[in-house]
């Protein structure tokens, strides 16, 4: 599933997204790598959803949500809310530099 | 220097001694400062949000400045703190999640912490104050890991503690201090807490930069990081530096929040509550709207009585008090006096009549930015201003601009993409300001008297249409890659704006806007006045006061580029004339041309069409036209919409993007609207 399909209360496990690597990495180093649960805390105006990423709320738009790819997880399942540490996985080895600006 | 006059009374002599002793202490800093060289400079860096201006503001007071990036629109600030009693060279730079740099600003501040940012940040800098977020904690200790990697002196500045705290966070500032190993010092500038003790680390970890192990304990800490990490000696090495060992960085944070004892809980805030009402569309596009309106009706409404009090001030009963003390010298009338009252005081009134509306806005937008709500602003109306390459939160300036272009083009500082707000502000002068509305008014009710309210409600409609389409051409060859990157916001909790912060901050801004854009002002002023004081008759001496419009420079001028006009079907010296002079300001276009007819403007616009100004305006419109007067005058209104916006907004526009890019915005708009004016004068006369 999508962030987008994601309901308000539950999770996502993020695998993966159809970004550009420069966003991907973008998003990495905000806490929203492959591995990191987000939890959709609301849906807002437009399509965007607030999701929780550790200590930091995040809006992201509709077409961004729907781009970022992960496993849901309903309310309660998850063992642990997502960011009380940080999540990330290692997966920014060998990741293309950011495009410049 | 001490002058204190023997017959100065105690309270008088004290304040002189004061004075003096204030000077005596500046000039003695000043022998000092050029004795001891350039100094230390100290970069502030954090997220964009996180009180860093504050900050600033409150450490550096009146003494600093705003300074463009070199070759970019991006500014930054750099001022004068005296950390325990060092002084040092302050600068706040934009702010940032990454000094992996995404953006133009990021790109700045990037570059300024590895020393490659040419100009005053060419070198690296001698210490960075790191601003952690406290209820962004871990990728606030993310942007602290990168700049410890780059191996210059780091003291971190904690803020946001209460409100952390509040949502549950438990964090000790000393425990976290010996996790990271650099000074981290909780502070909260909006209450001028921690400051102190803030510079006494500054100004230590500055003293113990110069020690001969600094190198070792640099690379200590280098090494606390990413093991074996050596510091590159150039700043693209270093950049790459940080790109390459990203997650060694990301797995440092999580052990300091282990090794720290920081306790993160997830409590349900006040912010996230009102966010569930706020960030949905059927309660945020009607509140947005709300403050759109009440921002319109502070610009209009209440700026506007303020606005004409200080101009009536300064030109009427300040020019009669300078007029009458000139007359003592003989000087009550002429040339003299005319350059005096008429350029140089108008300019003064000008910018003077500009102050409350300033005032007003900063206050305003400073109170939408502290309060959190901007970012709420840019979440509500992103999809509104994605199709032309924009934040949503650039609606606002756009929408500010309908009322006065010139608190508008302020409003584009709450853009966070240099590259967005340089966009915003080629947009903004398309937004049809009330002063528009007066010529409208007055051709309106000249050449469709019975449907003047919709023509003026249609020039609205083809404001917005002409915002679009600009923005689409520009957005197609100039800012392709604007509109593209995903909306990806951090949300701010909210916050009461504190009182002493926003007072600071709106006088710093005003003080910007006087000393940069009122010089522009008062040249433009004084141009536009010698343009009308130079005769080219004979029989008229300089500045003249009853010198007939046509036979001043300003009326061979006019002569000059009214061809320029005659395909848009308004090729007349008169309506020209007028188009000169608005380029001053958009309400002198109908006093213009009502001087250039040697009448008087009626005072109510209903009654123009039966004044003799109407009839002249009408005749020289059905002549210039071949008949076709009503397409006429669409055009000249259309050509009013679009053409360079007042002197005021120019400069202002000059000191946001500099004097090349608004030369060319300014060229620019002149033959967007001839080429509009004329389409529809062309395509009006064929119905």
């Amino acid at each position: 599933m999508n962030l987008a399909q994601c309901p308000p209360g539950d999770s996502v496990r993020l695998d993966g997204s159809k970004l550009a690597e420069a966003d991907q990495f973008r998003f990495a180093e905000l806490g929203m790598g492959p591995g990191t649960i987000l939890r959709v805390e609301q849906t807002a105006g437009f399509g965007a959803r607030v999701v929780r990423c550790g200590d930091r709320r995040f809006a992201i738009d509709g077409a961004t949500a729907r781009a970022l790819r992960g496993h849901h997880i309903p309310a309660g399942a998850a063992a642990r809310p997502a960011g009380h540490r940080l999540t990330r996985q290692p997966v920014m080895a060998g990741a293309a530099a950011p495009q410049a600006a | 220097m001490r002058h204190s006059h023997p017959s100065a009374s105690c309270h008088g002599g004290a304040t002189a001694t004061t004075l003096e002793t204030a000077l005596e202490r500046h000039i003695r800093e000043h022998h000092e400062a050029e004795a001891a060289g350039p100094l230390p400079r100290v970069e502030l860096i954090g997220h964009p949000n996180v009180g860093k201006s504050t900050l600033f503001n409150l450490l550096t007071g009146a003494h600093q400045a705003t300074v463009n990036a070199p070759r970019t629109t991006v500014t930054f600030a750099s001022g004068t703190w005296r950390a325990d009693g060092a002084r040092v060279n302050l600068i706040d730079l934009p702010g940032t999640d990454s000094l992996i740099p995404q953006s133009p600003d990021e790109e700045v501040t990037a570059q300024a912490a590895v020393g490659g940012g040419g100009g005053p940040l060419a070198s690296r800098p001698d210490l960075a104050v790191v601003v952690l977020d406290a209820t962004a904690l871990a990728s606030s200790l993310y942007l602290l890991g990168q700049a410890m990697l780059l191996g210059i002196p780091v003291v971190g500045a904690l803020t946001l503690v209460d409100i952390a705290t509040k949502h549950g966070t438990d964090l000790d500032p000393g425990a976290l201090s010996q996790a990271v190993g650099v000074p981290i010092i909780a502070i909260n500038p909006r209450l001028d807490a921690g400051t102190e003790t803030l510079g006494r680390a500054v100004r230590k970890a500055l003293d113990q930069a110069q020690a001969p192990d600094s190198g070792e304990v640099a690379a200590r800490r280098t090494a606390g990081i990413v093991p074996g990490y050596a510091v590159p000696n150039t700043a693209e090495a270093a950049l790459q530096g940080l790109t390459d060992h990203a997650d060694g960085v990301f797995e440092w944070c999580t052990d300091v929040i282990g090794r720290a004892g920081v306790q993160i809980e997830q409590r349900v805030t006040g912010t996230d509550r009102v966010d569930r009402v706020l960030l949905k569309w059927w309660a945020g596009v009607p509140i947005f709207l709300v403050v759109l309106w009440l921002l319109f009706q502070l610009t209009t409404t209440v700026a506007g009585p303020l606005q004409d009090w200080c101009q009536d001030f300064i030109t009427q009963t300040f020019a009669g008090w300078v007029t009458s003390f000139l007359g003592l010298f003989g000087w009550g009338t002429g040339w003299f006096n005319s350059l005096v009252v008429d350029g140089v005081l108008a300019g003064v009134g000008v910018v003077v009549s500009f102050l409350p509306l300033m005032i007003i806005m900063f206050a305003a937008i400073s109170l939408l930015e502290d309060s959190g709500y901007m970012a709420r602003v840019a979440v509500v109306a992103d999809r509104l201003m994605r199709g032309i390459g924009l934040d949503g939160r650039a609606v606002l300036p756009l929408v500010i601009g309908f009322g006065c272009n010139l608190p508008g083009l302020a409003a584009t500082k709450t853009l966070p993409n240099a590259r967005q707000r340089l966009l915003t502000a080629l947009l903004v002068p398309y937004s049809s300001c009330t002063a528009r509305l007066v010529v409208y008014l007055f051709i309106a009710n000249i050449f469709f008297p019975a449907q003047a309210g919709t023509v003026v409600f249609c020039m609205y409609l083809l404001s917005v249409v002409v915002i679009v389409l600009v923005g689409l051409i520009l957005k197609r060859f100039g800012f392709r890659e604007l509109g593209h990157a995903p909306m990806v916001l951090a949300l701010p909790a909210y916050q009461l704006p504190r009182l002493w912060p926003l007072v600071r901050t709106v006088w710093l801004r005003c003080r910007d806007f006087v000393e940069k854009a009122g010089k522009i002002i008062l040249a433009l002023t004084l141009a536009i006045w010698l343009l009308m004081a130079i005769p080219v008759a004979g029989g008229y001496s300089f500045a003249q006061a009853d010198i007939p419009a046509h036979d001043t420079l300003l009326g061979r001028v006019s002569d000059v580029v009214a061809p320029v006009f005659k395909p848009a079907g308004y090729g007349d010296w008169h309506m020209a004339a007028a188009l000169i002079t608005g380029f001053a300001a958009k309400e002198v276009v109908v006093g213009t041309i009502a001087t250039t007819y040697e009448l008087d403007e009626p005072d109510n616009a209903q009654d123009v069409k039966a004044s003799p100004l109407g009839d002249q305006v009408h005749a020289t419109l059905e002549r210039t036209s071949g008949g076709h007067s009503a397409a006429a005058a669409l055009a000249f209104m259309l050509f009013c919409l679009g053409y360079a916006p007042c002197l005021v907004t120019v400069a202002e526009e000059r000191r946001l993007i500099g004097g090349r890019r608004t030369a060319l915005a300014v060229t620019g708009s002149i033959v967007v609207a001839w080429c509009l004016s004329t389409l529809l004068f062309q395509v009006g006369r064929l119905l």
